[in-house]
């Protein structure tokens, strides 16, 4: 089976497009467009180059499947382009947590909207990320990346109308897993011979405070309570010391100047947890999806994060696909949390080919995560870096400069993987 | 005019019951601490409280308890509205907590950290928020105030200011954790999956069990008879009425789960707060299972032995009775419980030590343990699944730590000098403050000679520079008894004498060091995140020098045996797992700089991030 898998270089963000070439014509799947790095032009070319290429019979943009793993803008920012809804596609599947008649994927969206609003102070369209101010502190520096997460959350709604709403040919919406569905085995028309394994994200109780964003857990109170909910000093101004020469600080006790000092600094609030919890909730809920087409078991996992990881790592009948995986998009751009070590030394001990789609933010020195990277390394997996054209051309993909790392099955055949039982 | 001597005993009112429960149903309690001279704050010898609120950036008049307006109505009339009486509150709780210490340990905790912060500071109302913490930094514990939720007001009224400063527990729990910070500089860097939950826990520990230990209250509360004295259900009540308040007030309710333990929970959980909680739990069932031994014959009394009491209010006098038997069994398993700090290793906790330092301590004092406190407490333990490493059963004898081979050299030698002077000032420091005006001056000066708990931030050329020596010299000369490497780099983390008075009146006087060993690699490795692999031993010294225990969780290192260093290695891998683990769960991770990334088990650390995740 001729298969491909395409992965445009969209910085920080997620967009592939796997081909299903044989039998002919091509069949086309699209596992997510977006970015939080790059500029709407750049995505408005990746948006060209899949209309392109997807062409059905009749000369008309189609696709079989769209899948979108999670609703962060980096994943799905690229769906706000207009042309989308010329384009037929043949379903469209998004987690779970997205279904607009699910009570408590309601309950949750509407938590993590809340707090992702309450976050983004300044909604304007303006890129933090793209933002670089002269004279900006190291401190500055730092909050300024942490708002572009807050915004991650606030994902465009043009965006994800087109995938609940638009595309023509009314594609039906899949949430999935369905409930009560462990690893379960889907097809879809038109593609043949290719089953898709849904592994995450999970759906009990327990799954269920991994997606919640802090506000139950009471973060929001302090130090980030949101709005500030000011309160006037607790005692009435007459046990208030007014006359400087009896402050404690000049008596001569041992309170100093320096101790008023270090305690106000030691109460600062410290920056941007909230927006770093609700980031990791929002990637929990990341469809974890293996496709298996002939020998070929490509595991594309979204931004799942540890939490995620846990359930799936703890079904057997996932573990026992996952030890057939030959190839893995690396999750959350390479970062810590998102590619479990068992994953890795466990489930994969002969090489596999590694996709990570990722562009390095300066002050977040680790994503992608070097040891991960050289531990992938040291195994000898092949490895497609979008931000690493030449590396990806010598170890065997065709690259489109500045757009795209390819691979394809014609790649050095691997042998089918056997384990010892 | 004639002096009169002064008193021992300071009363003090205080609220005994949580007022975040609503301040009309709070109820008061007059307690009695150690009589100590004071200033305005109250400032005192160890404790200072400083009344600066942050948030506004203004300091609140400062109260003076000597003030006799004051005296003669046993402290400041509580009122939420009165920040003298909150400072008194708060001076009041952590003086009782910290003499609790005193007590059990048989020595003053030194509450000195170096030279500009001489004392514990209190802070009643450092900042708006619906939190408290304990800063070692800061050497001070900040409480917080915050308004009700306005939609969610509980028993309180929308928008009322709550202070989490007019909380007994709160106030024992925080202070607990300054305490056992400086009793064990180690027990916050989270190693494994205990030590953190175990530093919640045990400070839940200390903050219900002095909170029992309050007669007057206990009276109160049987006469309203919430529960059945018989079988116990009335302190069960209690616990979860007064645990309410403490950082782990949710889990603690839950932790009372003395009916039917689930010994899967200690395998299975991890958050701190909910792990402390079962510690809590399994102290609480041995002090149940006590309390109840030693009301059996009032409660046969009272009933005719028909164990059915009569319906109606109970007797007076029962109730008095019940209400002592209850303080003191909370008093003396809350002597226990601090007891055993001296048994426990410098380093990298488990409950499991825990359990085994208290079993010792225990024995130590009173071999005989008539009421049979220790078999109800290794009960509390097995029925939550808390078995001690490398322990062949839980009988009391291979719980014990295992006493220290003959053969080593006794520490006298190398400390013959030292010594006398060691013990004469311990024994100094540990004599009433108050108990003539002289001594609490020279208590005053006392306070910058030394003592154990700062050895190490002293100059060289102070009192302690030439013991630190001698027992540097000590550790290096017998590091293979001691489990250490016994390289230059032997850190001595604590050294004190102790006097303690056992039941049968003997007196046992002890030397305790502990002493600590980093390993380098991993202190400098960004992977470990700043929390290296230590080791370290505490040697128990008897009298006449000869060691008597060595508790040690050494490093695998040359010296040691190999089936040490198999352990050792176990624990360090462990160490690592657990670091994952944390990283894992920590959304903080993925976008931490490289400096962040490996201090960031060093920010695990915090006490405060620990107890706003707990509200």
């Amino acid at each position: 089976m001729a298969l491909t898998v395409r992965m445009y270089e969209v910085g920080f963000g997620d967009c592939f497009l796997i081909g299903v070439h044989d039998p002919a014509p091509s069949r086309w799947i699209l596992i997510d467009c977006g970015s939080i790095t790059e500029g709407k032009a750049k995505v408005r070319a990746v948006v060209d180059d899949i209309l392109a290429l997807c062409r059905n019979g009749d000369g008309n943009p189609e696709l079989a499947l769209v899948i979108a793993t999670h609703r962060h803008k980096d994943h799905v920012w690229g769906f706000d382009d207009p042309r989308w809804a010329d384009v037929l596609v043949g379903e469209v599947w998004m987690p779970w947590t997205e279904d607009p008649a699910d009570p408590r994927a309601i309950e949750l969206r509407g938590r993590q909207a809340k707090l992702a609003l309450a976050l983004a102070v300044d909604k304007s369209d303006e890129n933090p990320l793209e933002l670089t101010p002269a004279n900006e502190t190291v401190k500055e520096q730092a909050v300024r990346a942490l708002r572009a997460i807050a915004l991650n959350a606030l994902t465009n709604e043009a965006a994800m109308k087109t995938l609940h709403e638009g595309f023509k040919g009314s594609p039906p919406r899949m949430f999935l897993p369905e409930p009560d569905q462990v690893c379960q085995a889907r097809t879809v028309g038109g593609v043949a011979g290719v089953v898709f394994h849904v592994l995450g994200p999970p759906r009990g109780d327990k799954a269920l405070a991994l997606m919640d964003p802090p506000e139950g857990a009471g973060y929001l109170r302090w130090p980030t309570r949101i709005p500030p909910r000011q309160v006037d000093p607790p005692f009435s101004a007459r046990y208030r010391i007014v006359d400087p020469a009896y402050l404690p600080t000049v008596l001569g006790a041992t309170f100093r100047q320096s101790d008023k000092k270090e305690i106000e600094k030691a109460l600062e609030e410290p920056d941007g947890f909230l927006g770093l919890a609700l980031d990791k909730a929002i990637n929990n809920t990341s469809l974890v999806i293996m496709i298996e087409a002939g020998e070929h078991h490509l595991l594309f996992t979204g931004d799942a994060q540890w939490g995620s990881w846990q359930a799936i790592l703890a079904e057997p009948q996932c573990r026992a696909l996952l030890e057939r995986m030959t190839l893995l998009k690396v999750g959350h751009h390479g970062s810590h949390n998102a590619t479990p070590r068992a994953l890795i030394e466990d489930l994969a001990p002969e090489p596999i080919t590694a996709l990570i789609s990722t562009k390095p933010v300066k002050q977040w020195p680790g994503i992608p995560r070097p040891p991960l990277i050289d531990a992938l390394g040291d195994r000898h997996d092949r490895i497609g870096r979008t931000d690493r054209e030449l590396q990806a051309t010598a170890a065997g993909f065709s690259v489109g400069t500045g757009l795209y790392v390819e691979w394809t099955d014609q790649a050095p055949a691997r042998k089918p993987r056997r384990r010892a039982p | 005019m004639l002096e009169i001597p002064q008193p021992a005993l300071r009363p003090l009112r205080i609220y005994a019951t949580d007022p975040r429960r609503g301040y009309s149903a709070a109820r008061t309690t007059i307690i009695e601490i150690e009589n100590e001279p004071l200033e305005a704050g109250p400032v005192g010898a160890r404790l200072e409280v400083a009344d600066y609120d942050a948030n506004h950036g203004i300091f609140y008049d400062a109260v003076n308890l000597n003030d006799p307006a004051i005296l003669m109505q046993s402290g400041v009339v509580p009122s939420e509205g009165d920040p003298h009486f909150h400072q008194q509150m708060v001076y009041a709780v952590a003086s009782r907590t910290l003499a609790n210490f005193d007590r059990a340990l048989g020595r003053r905790v030194s509450m000195r950290k170096g030279e500009a912060k001489t004392k514990l500071r209190l802070l009643p109302h450092a900042f708006e928020g619906d939190n408290a913490f304990y800063d070692r930094e800061l050497h001070a514990i900040l409480f917080g105030y915050f308004s009700a939720d306005p939609a969610k007001p509980g028993s309180n009224i929308p928008n009322q200011t709550i202070f989490t400063c007019l909380s007994h527990d709160i106030i024992a729990h925080e202070m607990t954790h300054a305490i056992v910070d400086r009793l064990r500089h180690y027990f916050l860097e989270p190693s494994n999956v205990d030590v953190l939950a175990f530093h919640e826990g045990f400070a839940d520990i200390v903050a219900l069990l002095q909170h029992f230990s309050y007669r007057d209250l206990l009276i109160d509360e049987i006469r309203r008879g919430r529960g059945d004295i018989v079988d116990g259900s009335l302190l069960v009540n209690l616990a979860t009425q007064f645990g309410e308040a403490t950082g782990s007030g949710k889990a603690l309710r839950s932790a009372i789960d003395i009916k039917n333990p689930d010994p899967r929970r200690y395998a299975n959980e991890t958050e701190p707060h909910e792990r402390g909680a079962i510690l809590v739990a399994a102290v609480f069932d041995g002090f149940l299972t006590t309390f109840r031994s030693r009301i059996s014959d009032l409660v046969r009394i009272a009933t005719g032995g028909s164990g059915r009491l009569p319906p109606g209010e109970l007797h007076p006098d029962l109730v008095g009775r019940i209400a002592t038997e209850a303080s003191e069994a909370a008093q003396r398993q809350l002597d226990m419980c601090i007891r055993a700090f001296d048994y426990l290793p410098p380093v990298d906790i488990t409950f499991g030590d825990y359990l085994r330092a208290r079993v010792t301590a225990d024995f130590e004092l009173d071999p005989d343990d008539e009421w049979g406190q220790r078999a109800a407490l290794i009960e509390g333990f097995r029925r939550r699944g808390i078995y001690p490493a490398g322990v062949t059963s839980l009988a009391e004898d291979s719980l014990r730590w295992t006493p220290a081979l003959p053969g080593i050299a006794p520490m006298i030698d190398s400390l013959s000098l030292l010594l006398p002077q060691l013990l004469q000032h311990e024994a100094q420091q540990f004599t009433k403050v108050s108990s003539s005006p002289a001594t609490a001056t020279w208590a005053r000066k006392a306070q910058q000679a030394m003592s154990g708990e700062e050895l190490n931030t002293f100059l060289p050329e102070s009192p302690t520079g030439p013991m630190r020596h001698a027992l540097l010299q000590y550790a290096q000369n017998n590091a293979a008894a001691l489990g250490l490497a016994g390289g230059p780099d032997v850190y001595v983390a604590g050294f004190n004498a102790v006097f303690r008075v056992a039941p049968n009146g003997a007196l046992q006087i002890e030397l305790i060091a502990q002493f600590i060993e980093t390993d380098k690699t991993s202190q400098c490795d960004p992977e470990w995140g700043g929390v290296p692999a230590r080791g370290g031993t505490t040697a128990i010294i008897g009298v006449d020098g000869q060691l008597r225990y060595a508790i040690k969780k050494p490093l695998p290192t040359a010296q040691v045996d190999e089936h040490a260093r198999e352990k050792a290695r176990g624990r360090i891998a462990e160490q690592r797992a657990f670091t994952e683990r944390l990283d894992g769960s920590d959304p903080q991770t993925n976008y931490l700089d490289n400096a962040g990334f490996a201090a960031r088990m060093t920010a695990r650390m915090s006490l405060r991030a620990l107890h706003e995740g707990a509200n």
